[in-house]
């Protein structure tokens, strides 16, 4: 039955309430791609930064700015380049925990001013 | 309640509502008969789940893009027709219509042809978009085939049938045909699900299963037509109810890819 589940997607169901890390947020807007083969070199970090971690360990704020870049290259991958639908940042962002959102935002604001 | 499942219920209850309004319509002599009324409440009930399937699948295009939409409509317009053919046959036998310009001049197969072809250029087209370029999505070398196969079907041995020979043949043919673009169509559905992202992988599987389940039918029916016995006809009617709600089901994973 679990088979069935998996090819069904039922274990990739995500809850926008889930989107608490800069993790789930790439994880997110990964989803969201139709075709991954475009952004898998994007998505390479990622997986080292996945990788690199031990289970509970929480992902370093070097790291976490390193997920805000390429979560920011995703966004700007959907809203510009995605083939089969259209997305806009507020919308994609409008889904994240308040928290989350702030972090990338200050995020943006700082590598804006510097 | 959100219009998607509005769209659900809606065609699950007027398909009921078709199907006993049509046990207790008033038919010819000939066909006045229990398993012929059951039949006909069937390709009622199959064909409205078809045409629901195909409002889903039309309400989700305000999310895409313009290529995605042209993917979209064509696939709707195979289901479509495919459910105009599965009405047709029932309609002409109850009303003895068999002799109509429509059934004699051998257009009655046009809505058969057309619904497999239709749906399979719009599910290519989805392919084409997300990057999906294999033997399944090559016209030049699947509709050859299709056309070979379902072509050679036709000089299978088959039981007696109240069928002429010709009509039997060739509707062996259409339904081979039909089921190898299926076929084509699945593994390219398929195809798409293990590249495509994660959010569009149950409406994915959905219509996977839909696909498969439209090749089981086909071939049950090319059992049923090459056998001729009666609890291989019933078999086909209840797989055909079946693959009429799978439909409606993919139709509505759809509609659930527009939330992100």
């Amino acid at each position: 039955m679990s088979f069935i589940r998996s090819f069904f997607g039922a274990d990739r169901k995500r809850e926008a309430k889930d989107i608490n890390t800069a993790l789930d947020m790439v994880t997110y807007a990964a989803s969201l791609v139709s075709n991954p083969d475009e952004i898998d070199p994007t998505l390479d970090r990622v997986r080292a930064i996945s990788a690199s971690l031990n289970p509970g360990q929480p992902v370093s704020p070097s790291d976490t700015q390193a997920l805000f870049d390429v979560y920011l290259q995703i966004e700007a991958h959907l809203a510009t380049k995605e083939v089969i639908r259209t997305f806009t940042a507020q919308d994609l962002r409008a889904k994240f925990s308040p928290q989350i959102r702030q972090q990338l935002e200050a995020y943006i604001t700082d590598k804006k001013e510097g | 309640m959100k219009p998607p499942k509005k769209i659900v219920i809606g065609a699950i209850l007027t398909a009921a509502l078709l199907a006993f309004s049509t046990l207790i319509l008033p038919l010819p002599i000939d066909n006045n008969n229990w398993t012929f009324r059951g039949r006909l409440a069937l390709s009622f009930a199959l064909a409205l789940m078809y045409v629901g399937s195909a409002i889903l699948f039309l309400t989700s295009l305000k999310a895409y893009k313009a290529q995605m939409r042209y993917a979209f409509i064509t696939l709707s317009a195979g289901i479509l027709l495919t459910a105009l053919a599965s009405i047709q046959l029932p309609i002409s036998n109850a009303f003895g219509l068999g002799d109509s310009i429509w059934s004699r001049g051998g257009l009655i197969i046009i809505p058969f042809l057309l619904g497999g072809l239709v749906s399979y250029m719009g599910l290519r087209g989805f392919a084409k978009l997300v990057g999906v370029h294999t033997v399944f999505t090559k016209v030049s070398v699947v509709i050859p085939v299709a056309t070979v196969l379902g072509a050679l079907s036709a000089f299978l041995p088959h039981a007696a049938s109240i069928s002429s020979e010709i009509q039997l043949d060739v509707s062996n043919a259409i339904v081979a045909w039909i089921g190898l673009l299926d076929l084509a169509a699945a593994l390219m559905v398929l195809q798409i699900k293990q590249r495509i992202g994660a959010h569009y992988i149950n409406a994915m599987a959905w219509l996977f299963a839909a696909l498969v389940g439209s090749v089981v039918v086909t071939i049950a029916a090319l059992h049923a037509s090459l056998f001729g016995s009666e609890p291989a006809s019933i078999l086909v009617d209840i797989l055909t109810f079946i693959l009429g709600i799978i439909y409606l089901r993919a139709g509505y994973a759809f509609t659930q890819t527009e939330d992100y």
